[in-house]
């Protein structure tokens, strides 16, 4: 190898040392600003009362005018019959809460910082990594590696230094919750993972704020405000009871266009404007649908308040937040969580199957055909997961598998899905070598090839 | 009791799981919410995601105790939520 090509694999080591390192320091600081709470919390002496009450004598100077600068700022919105100079005054001393700074969380944080939303509060643990900057819009570049409320803040700042953000770099959780929505008006559920989904919920309802809502997902999209009015349903109401974890696709695994979670996050935006101004049909007890594939936007006339709903009836079933992860089976982030279905003699580690890979063997890669066209390794067959489960490698591999001893090999892109098609074709083939690969691609990339592409 | 045939109307999960966006279905003209998510659910193998499901007739939300009276030609829409973001 040439001296370039050395140094550049020295920086790319460094950098993603250094990436992995920050996200280490800020799973640390949240742990110590969950500790402190915690602590403070049982010695009576919180430390977010104290920045509440700090809030709230903020809160007590209200703005009764508009400066040029506004006027000048807001003419185009000022202009308009229903929003005015009151409508201007009311968002300049709201305060919107964001959970989430990802594809829904930028645009919508964007739209309100330029409309002149007094402040927003961002709440979101995460890093900025590469994958995100096709739809995370006000992450750029540079800020690789940086904390995704801190980029936010940056960019926000840039568009209306005005605007007071404060940023709450943490998992929201059951203990946290109260005390980061309380100060806020209106709570934005920009997040990617369902047990936040009703936390947000249970917290909104019990504090009495609106929860404008809005999901994305492929091509899909769905919106609606919980909680406002005195007949406006709450997620609860809705989705009683949480999806299955393996019917749950994340961002990561299904895929979405930046155009799909910035529409949904405009409208959040609005939905949240309207409800602070008090203009026009605020989206409650209604869902908006909307279908990227075909550009249709459906109206769904959804139920108004479940009379036994377990929290926002009048007899409540739950008085205080619950563990949401385990109310959902589920992590309340967007990452995976690595399965363990199979014995360590039925899986390969990547180096096994490098030695593998000389001698005649059947690689199987269960990604989607759109993934295996990304990158693929070297005589690797592509067989969708959905083909190992109904059966239609069976006919099509009758050769291979005639033979107990043929190595038949898994692969897929973290080692998830592999161990799902091994568990089932060993249900048939109990005395077959086939196995699969831990880790999948990732693990490949990051242990026997760095040149292999990760997405 | 008469028969309809309704038109089905599938979103995010539900339209992979039944491999299309729209369908028809033959149905009893009157039938109760929760037994015609049921079979729907076996049709169209949407059963992994039964319980979260949420039905509209004609962009209107369905109670699953209540009592449908369906006319051929209805629209029924198929809705899981989603979570991503
Ligand atoms: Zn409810």
């Amino acid at each position: 190898m040439d001296n370039l090509s050395l140094q550049k694999q020295d920086i790319e080591e460094l950098r993603s040392e250094i990436a992995k390192l920050r996200a280490a320091l800020y799973t640390k600081e949240q742990q110590l600003q969950d500790l402190e709470q915690l602590h403070a919390q049982q010695s009576g002496n919180d430390p977010d009362s104290a920045v509440v009450q700090q809030e709230h004598e903020e809160k007590a100077e209200v703005h009764t005018h508009l400066t040029n600068d506004d006027i000048a700022r807001f003419s185009r919105q000022l202009i308009l019959p229903g929003f005015g100079v009151q409508g201007q005054l009311k968002l300049k001393n709201s305060a919107v809460l964001i959970v989430g700074m990802g594809g829904l969380g930028c645009p919508a944080a964007q739209y309100l910082a330029a409309a002149g939303c007094g402040r927003l509060g961002l709440v979101d643990y995460d890093i900025v990594e590469r994958n995100n900057f096709h739809r995370q819009t006000l992450h750029s570049e540079k800020k690789e590696g940086m904390s995704k409320v801190d980029s936010a803040r940056i960019a926000l700042l840039e568009l209306n230094s005005s605007c007071q953000i404060k940023c709450h770099t943490r998992l929201l959780n059951s203990l946290n919750a109260f005390s980061v929505l309380r100060a806020y008006d209106v709570i934005l559920d920009c997040s990617d993972n369902v047990p936040t989904r009703y936390l947000l919920n249970d917290a909104c309802v019990m504090l009495g704020k609106p929860l404008v809502s809005g999901s994305a997902l492929k091509m899909d999209g769905q919106l609606t405000v919980y909680n406002y009015g005195a007949d406006g349903p709450c997620y609860r109401c809705i989705y009683p009871v949480p999806p299955p974890p393996e019917a749950v696709t994340n961002c990561g695994d299904g895929g979405v266009l930046g155009a799909i979670t910035g529409t949904i996050g405009a409208l959040q935006a609005l939905e949240a404007i309207k409800v602070i101004v008090g203009l026009g049909e605020v989206l409650a007890g209604r869902l908006l649908i909307y279908d990227g594939f075909s550009n249709l936007f459906r109206n769904i006339k959804i139920r108004s308040k479940r009379p036994n709903c377990h929290i926002c009836s009048a007899e409540p079933l739950i008085r205080d937040l619950i563990d949401y992860e385990l109310f959902c089976g589920m992590h309340a982030t967007d990452k995976d969580n690595p399965l363990q279905l199979l014995e360590p003699e039925q899986r390969l580690n990547v180096f096994e199957y490098q030695e593998l890979q000389s001698a005649p063997h059947l690689l199987l890669d269960v990604r989607q055909p759109a993934e295996f066209e990304i990158c693929q390794l070297p005589s690797a067959v592509n067989m969708p997961l959905a083909e190992i489960l109904d059966d239609s490698y069976v006919k099509r591999f009758s050769s291979q598998l005639e033979s107990k001893e043929f190595p038949i090999v898994v692969l897929c892109r973290r080692g998830n899905d592999s161990q799902i098609a091994v568990q089932h074709m060993r249900n048939r083939y109990p005395d077959h070598s086939i196995r699969d690969v831990i880790g999948g691609l990732h693990a490949w990339s990051n242990k026997v090839d760095n040149g292999f592409p990760i997405y | 009791m008469s028969v309809v045939r309704i038109g089905i109307l599938f979103f995010a999960k539900t339209r992979e799981l039944a491999g299309i966006s729209r369908g028809t279905f033959t149905v009893n003209s009157v039938v109760i919410g929760s037994d015609l998510l049921n079979q729907l659910s076996q049709f169209f193998g949407l059963n992994s995601v039964r319980d979260s499901l949420m039905l509209a007739l004609n962009e209107r939300y369905i109670n699953l105790n209540e009592e449908l009276s369906l006319c051929e030609g209805d629209e029924i829409a198929i809705i899981p939520p989603i979570s991503g973001g």
